[in-house]
């Protein structure tokens, strides 16, 4: 076919910070070839607001509140990652029964997360359906929070040694009811979504990450499974009481924004299977049942044992950072979300180094979008899902 | 010619294909003409809050003892507590006490830490106000009580999902006196047929 050659202009525009379809304040300053990607240049900081520095000066208790903040869709998990640190460095253990409330807020947690991915990202295609289901469903994981917690996203639930409260009444059976109410809903987006050719002949092999480069670029969650690489933190590190529980890391082999959307949605089905088992094993059973048996047996009975405490001992308000440091991660829906922590011997941490899943799975966003159309940009970025919040901290 | 006819019947197929999928994906997109909206009608339907709820912060004065406990598990030291030592009882004497709720994050520290339960968290969440210093509660304002949306005759209430029957995903279905999931404790002993063991 005969084309005409033309040669236009490059030109430099700004996606963003404050664009509609750009996800957060992110700018990308992007050079076009007409409609082909030359470059791109990611600029962070619009929303820095200094979370290391400012654990630098915040007791634990104090900084809590603040660590909800980072990644504002994933709460559970920066919470955990919060206490987990302290934990381990000052040798504090948890509860069996505070570790079993702990899985299942985070695997909640991690559905939440990932519904809202998934409506993000297929509005960034174009389909706004989806947007507007996942709402309904996350709403529900919401609700089930705020009787526990107290609050919708800014829980404030995680507390060294344990969890803050015991769950209420009656969220036991509710959790099942909503675990068993997900999977027929993951199965109606599927429907929707997974087969659509619109959807598929838009996304098939878009953005492929290589199994090695995912390593190179040191990503981590669903983006590095996507890749090929068989890689969970939740049965590399054994935190928590993970490994009590049946379940499957979900990983794919193609590596492009297809793969990554099934591993997600794949992801969600598990985790709705791990609530279900966590909630069938929680030790004591559901908290109304833990209650008849502790009036029952008395008040010397196994069921006031340390097992079924939802927290060890309340943590004191001038808990001490132990002196030393190390690096504590967990599994959070975006990857792998981990504290440097230094301590020494003072309530307040000397360094509070936070290593956010996003910010380095965005890494590869320049690679992954040259030579792409413009309008790719944004399906790409969607599938990385990241989250200013924690991008910038 | 045949490169031709199986390339139509290539297209054919796909074709066939992706109006099947269209179609199955258009099936749940109709699917909910025959289902309710969800949406809360607010200010005509209310949510009930939680029991968690952390709302605005109620203060009882006669409680505190001016430890300052909740200055210090606080964020940003936010409660201003203002005592003096009497010497006379030899303890202290609060003079006033006040939390600015435009600044307040309701993370609940200071509730969880008070040592006396001077401090609570009420229900109320609607806080707007046309100055933002109306938002700084003294003693008084702190002290009052919240409105309850079950007893506003102009809302009709509606229960989150964590405090709906067992099955029950909707609230609008339900009744919102309807009892909520989880057995009772007397119900749980008179399953397992122990009531009444432990009196003897």
């Amino acid at each position: 076919m005969v084309m005409i050659e033309t040669k236009a202009e490059r030109m430099v525009i700004n996606l963003g910070p404050h664009h509609p379809s750009m996800h957060g304040v992110l700018r990308l300053i992007v050079t076009l070839d007409g409609e082909n990607v030359v470059d791109c240049e990611p600029v962070l900081g619009y929303l820095h607001r200094g979370m290391e520095k400012i654990a630098e000066n915040r007791t634990i208790i104090q900084y809590l509140p603040y660590v909800t903040r980072w990644d504002y869709l994933a709460t559970m998990f920066t919470e955990a990652i919060t206490v987990n640190a302290p934990e381990r460095l000052a040798n504090v253990s948890v509860p069996r029964r505070a570790s079993y409330i702990r899985m299942i807020m985070l695997e909640l947690s991690r559905i939440a997360s990932h519904l809202l991915w998934l409506g993000t990202f297929v509005a960034d295609i174009g389909a706004q359906t989806p947007f507007f289901y996942v709402f309904r469903e996350r709403e529900i994981i919401y609700d089930l929070f705020e009787a526990a917690t107290g609050m919708r996203m800014m829980h404030n639930y995680f507390r060294i040694g344990g969890v803050a409260a015991d769950l209420p009444y009656g969220w036991v059976d509710k959790c099942e009811d909503f675990c068993n109410y997900l999977t027929p809903k993951i199965d109606e987006y599927e429907r929707l979504i997974s087969n659509n050719p619109i959807f598929r002949k838009r996304i098939e092999g878009l953005g492929t990450i290589g199994q090695d480069e995912a390593i190179n670029w040191g990503l981590s969650g669903p983006m590095l499974r996507a890749s090929g690489v068989k890689w969970d933190l939740r049965k590399i590190d054994h935190y928590e009481l993970y490994d009590e529980l049946d379940w499957e890391v979900q990983w794919d082999t193609s590596g492009d924004c297809l793969a990554r959307y099934f591993v997600r949605v794949r992801e969600m089905r598990e985790s709705a299977k791990m609530i279900l088992q966590a909630l069938k094993a929680l030790p004591g059973g559901s908290y109304e049942n833990l209650e008849a048996q502790r009036v029952l047996a008395g008040p010397k009975s196994e069921w006031n044992g340390p097992d079924y405490q939802f927290i060890s001992k309340k943590p004191s308000p001038t808990f001490k950072v132990p002196a030393g440091e190390h690096y504590v991660r967990v599994e959070a829906p975006k990857g792998e979300l981990g504290v440097y922590l230094i301590g020494e011997d003072s309530v307040f941490p000397w360094r509070f180094k936070i290593r956010p899943p996003g910010f380095v799975n965005l890494q590869i966003l320049p690679q992954l979008v040259r030579g792409m159309k413009l309008a790719d940009i944004m399906a790409i970025l969607g599938s990385v899902d990241i989250i200013m919040g924690e991008v910038d901290r | 010619m045949l490169k031709f006819l199986n390339k139509v019947g290539d297209y054919a197929k796909e074709a066939i294909q992706s109006a099947k999928f269209i179609g199955q994906g258009m099936g749940v997109t109709f699917d909910h003409m025959r289902r309710r909206p969800i949406t809360v009608q607010y200010p005509y339907e209310k949510l009930i809050p939680s029991e968690r709820f952390r709302g605005r912060i109620h203060f009882e004065y006669d409680k505190c003892i001016s430890c300052e406990v909740c200055v210090r598990v606080c964020p940003i030291n936010l409660p201003v507590v203002d005592w003096e030592f009497n010497a006379e009882i030899k303890k202290k004497e609060l003079k006033s006490y006040s939390i600015d709720f435009g600044v307040c994050i309701f993370c609940g520290n200071c509730v969880e830490y008070c040592p006396t339960n001077a401090l609570a968290m009420t229900e109320e969440y609607d806080l707007s106000t046309y100055d933002r210093h109306e938002l700084n509660f003294d003693s008084v304002a702190l002290g009052r009580m919240p409105t309850k949306v079950t007893e506003d005759p102009f809302v009709t209430p509606l229960r989150e999902f964590a405090y709906l029957p067992k099955g029950a995903i909707e609230p609008h279905a339900v009744s919102h006196t309807e009892r909520r999931a989880g057995k009772r404790p007397e119900e749980i002993l008179e399953e397992s047929g122990n009531i009444g063991n432990n009196a003897e």
